[in-house]
Order: C-alpha cells, then structure tokens, then sequence
C-alpha cells in the first residue's frame, strides 16, 4: 500500500546525481586540460629564451 | 612551495573522504520521502550546493574589497576564481533543481522568486567574466572587476528579499510550513543529519576548489610575466 | 580641456584653512562650508555641463526619444490587447520602456566623456571624485525624466488608460532614481570596455533587476488602486534601494575613475 503511494522517481533522481557528480567532474577534468596546456606553454617560453640567449 | 602542495594534498584527500561519507548517507542511511520518492534525495546535495555557490559569491565580495582597498593582485587572484567555481555550483544547482521539480512540481521550470533571483545572481557573474574578458590593462580589469564584485553581490540580498513578500512555491524545508508551498517536506531528524553532513562537506569541497583553481590561475599568471618578459627582451 | 571655474575660490579656501593650525583643534562649521560648496559646485558645473551641451546638439534625448516610440510601437504589434490585457501590462510596457531609453542615455552620457577625453579635465578638479558621479547621476535622471515626460501621456493616450496619479509619478521618480543611480556606476565601469555598448545592459539588468521589479509592481499596485499595504511595501523597497545603491557608488566611484 505504501508502494502504491509513493511515486517510483529513481530515474530522476539518477538523472539529478548525474548532473551532481558529472558537472565537478568535468570541471575537474577542465583544470588538467588547462594545466597540461601552460605547461607546455612553459616550456615553449623556457626554450625561446635560451634561443634568444644565443 | 613544498609546504603549499603538502596542504592542498591533504585538502583534496579530506574532501573526497567527507564526499564519499556524504554520498553513502544520502544513499544508504537516509530514508525515504513518502510523498516523492526517491527523487527527493536530489535536495541533499542540491541545497548545499546552493548554499556554496553563493559563499563563493560572498568570498568574491571580500576580496573584491580587499583588493581595492590594498590594491594586492593577490586578492584578484581568489576573486575571480571564487566566481567561477561559484558558477559551476550554480549550475550544478539548477540542472538538479530542474531534475527534481519535474516530478514534484509537474513542471521543469517556475518563476518563483527564489528561483528567479538565483538565476539573476548566475547572471550577474557571467556578466562580471564577460566584464573581465573584454578589458585589456590587467589592473583595471582588477579594479573595475571589483567594483562590480561588489555592485552584484549586494542586489542579491535585495532580490532575496523579495521572496518574503511574494507567495511562492519553492518548498518551504524545515517544519510543516505554509500552505502555499506545494511540494514540500516535513525533514526527520536522519534526513536533517544526512543534510547538515552533506552541507558540511560542500563547504569543504568549495574551499578545495577554490585552492586547486588559485593555484592553476597562479601558473597562469606566471607563463603571462614568463611571455612579457619574453616579449620585451626580444628585439 | 574644459577647467573647472572653481579653482581659483578652492585654492583660497584651502590655504585659508591649512594656515589656521590652532583652528584645527576645534573644527568650527564654517571651516566645511567652503569644502561642501565647492562639492556642489563641481556637481553643478557637471550638471550643467550636460545640459547645456545637451541643448545644443540634442543628441541623446532625440535618441532616447526615438528609442522609446519605437519601442512602444513594438510593443503595439508584439502584444495583441484587448482592454482586460492592456491594464495588466501598461506598468511592465512602461518600464521596459523607460529602462531601455534609459540604457541609451547612460551609455552615450558616459561615452561623451571618455571620448571628448572631458573627463580628465573634471578629474584634476581639487574636488572629491564623487562630486563628478553626482553631476552625471543627475544629469543622466533629468534626461531619463525628459523622456519619460513625454512617454507618459503618450502611453496613456495609446493604452486608453489614465496614468496621472501622483503616487504612481512618485513610483516613476523613485525607480528613475535608482535606475540612475546605478547606471551611471556601471556605465562608468563599461566605457572601459572592448564591447562597452553591450556590456552595460549585461552588467547592468541584472543589477537592477530589484528597481525594475519593485516599480512595476507598485506601479500596477496603484494602478489597480490596491490598499497602501501593497503599495507601500514596494515604494519602501524602492527607496531602500536607492539608498543603499546611491550609498555604495559615492563610496566605489574614486575606484572607478582612479588613474
């Protein structure tokens, strides 16, 4: 009887979480994709300047 | 340097923990809502979310007039990263919010005052990235940032104002409140446990957040002076 | 480079004041009335700046003007109306329309200054920054009035309906307050931007979003000739965000303009 009243939302609530777990995630993953990008500009930077020093 | 990374490693470690204490009560030790089911659960993370999204918005005020008043970058630096990881709360916020009105309110989308004015506060912080976008000397992008940093933050508690005086149907949480609220809940105490740890460990993630995008925008501001310096000694 | 007349009174006055070292220990009002005097006068000297450059070009009330008819006029074919419909929207068709105007104003306001560079000249005026904020405040709410003088009846002729009642003028004066009060901050802010036109309403809707709110519902609150504890609730609103609105540019606005 209680199954009766209480509406079956499992699958918005997989949905909700999803966006709950998936969007930090994303972001996340963001931060590494920036990280590896300066990086890589560091490097760049660091051999332009020995270039230069030359 | 060491000292600095020793920290945020610890940081990151206590917030996955807390994180994954917190998704275990929401899933296994919090009962379930009569009224709605299982989507309820949504609200255990969702409101913390809200809560945090506007902290960071908050931070952003103290720094904002931390930095106009000692003119320190660093102060910036926390600023406008605080405005972005309070934009992804913010929109972690309303998708779930929308996720769990569909069932409980019939309806994807309301323009009740409380939602409304958290989606005029969204706005107002895209605006303020917009508004650091499109102004080129760095120090005055700082310092005007700021002022709007504060300008925006301030309207909030006038807009949040208003929801005292409009009826609205964003459920009211705490005790068997108004009529008027549809969709609303009566919280046990397991649930306000559940929801205080979860508030708690929101709280936690945000600052962990907020140090891991500090220091990503402080590598960034270093390949800027790396590349000026570069710039200049060429020729 | 236009300079301020005042300088040369100032001047006096501060030398007066500086010299007078024993003065110092007690500070007798009359030691402020120069200061406060050259604050208005600064203010003044903006206002009418403003206006009497205003006079002669017309430029920005012949844009704001335009902009609301036509706007009006959008309104007009965008809202089909029967008579029921049209008292439901006349005070969100007013606004809009006076905020989008508005925008126009203050955008242009500002950009005059930057771009005629006669912002620098007021700026090595020995007066407090804020001075130069309340000129273009004021000038920016007599524009914003202008129009919305004209937008009024011309509103109530085409909606049918009597817009004259002095609590609603009262409503229309406290909103135009706040609108410019921060607009006039926040235009400051975007004329420093790459995309300045777009950048105001941007920053700036949002921002005032609380006047916008609370002059529409009062205005139909009066309109609908609701009891004074509805009215009153929005009217009080619109002042505390003057208030507070005007509080915060005076204290932010040398941060703005500092070079």
């Amino acid at each position: 009887m209680l199954l009766d009243e209480t509406p079956n939302t499992i699958g918005y609530m997989i949905a909700g979480y999803a966006v709950l777990f998936g969007l930090p995630f994303l972001y996340v993953i963001s931060w590494l994709v920036r990280q590896r990008n300066l990086e890589k500009d560091v490097e760049l930077i660091q051999t332009l300047t020995e270039e230069k020093k030359k | 340097m060491e000292k600095s990374s020793r920290n945020l490693q610890i940081l990151n470690i206590a917030t996955i923990l807390l994180m994954v204490i917190a998704t275990g009560l929401v899933f296994l030790y919090a009962p379930q809502e009569r009224t709605m089911g299982e989507v309820q659960r949504i609200f255990y993370f969702h409101v913390p979310s809200a809560w945090v999204s506007m902290l960071a918005f908050f931070v952003t005020l103290v720094t904002s007039i931390a930095y106009l008043r000692s003119g320190n970058p660093r102060w910036d630096i926390i600023g406008r990263s605080s405005v972005e990881v309070g934009l992804i709360f913010t929109l972690m916020t309303i998708l779930s919010g929308s996720i769990w009105a569909r069932p409980s309110w019939n309806t994807w989308w309301t323009w009740d005052p409380r939602l409304t004015t958290y989606t005029i506060m969204a706005l107002i912080y895209v605006a303020y990235l917009m508004l650091r976008q499109s102004i080129e000397d760095p120090e005055r992008r700082a310092r005007l940032a700021a002022v709007y940093g504060i300008v925006g933050f301030v309207t909030v508690p006038l807009t949040f104002m208003s929801i005292r005086w409009w009826r609205t149907i964003h459920p009211v949480v705490i005790g068997s409140g108004s009529a008027t609220a549809q969709g609303g809940f009566d919280m046990t105490s397991p649930m306000r446990l559940v929801f205080f740890f979860s508030l708690f460990a929101f709280t936690v993630l945000y600052f962990c957040f907020l140090a891991s995008r500090v220091r990503l925008e402080n590598l960034a501001e270093r390949v800027e002076q790396m590349k000026a310096k570069l710039l200049s000694a060429g020729g | 480079m236009s300079e301020v007349s005042s300088q040369k009174p100032v001047a006096q006055a501060q030398t007066e004041s500086e010299t007078a070292a024993s003065r110092r220990a007690k500070r007798p009002l009359s030691d402020y009335r120069p200061l406060i005097a050259d604050y208005f006068r600064a203010a003044g000297a903006v206002i009418w700046k403003d206006l009497s450059a205003e006079r002669r070009s017309k430029e920005l009330i012949s844009a704001m003007l335009v902009f609301s008819l036509l706007v009006v006029l959008i309104f007009n074919f965008a809202l089909e109306l029967d008579r029921q419909a049209r008292e439901n929207v006349v005070s969100g068709v007013l606004w809009v329309t006076f905020i989008f105007a508005g925008t126009i104003g203050l955008n242009r306001s500002l950009a005059m200054e930057k771009d005629r560079g006669s912002l620098d000249g007021l700026l090595l005026a020995p007066v407090d920054r804020s001075a130069l904020y309340f000129g273009k405040a004021v000038g920016n709410l007599i524009f914003m009035g202008l129009v919305e003088a004209i937008i009024l009846p011309l509103l109530s002729v085409l909606f049918n309906l009597p817009l004259s009642h002095p609590l609603l003028l009262l409503v229309v004066l406290l909103g135009t307050v706040g609108y410019a009060a921060v607009g006039t901050l926040l235009a400051s802010i975007a004329v420093h931007s790459r995309a300045r036109d777009v950048m105001l309403p941007i920053m700036l809707f949002p921002v005032a979003i609380p006047v916008l709110v609370a002059s529409v519902k009062a205005s139909a609150a009066i309109l609908a000739a609701a009891g004074w504890d509805e009215i009153g609730l929005w009217i009080n609103l619109l002042i505390g965000y003057d208030v507070i609105f005007v509080a915060i540019a005076f204290m932010v606005f040398d941060y703005v303009v500092e070079e």
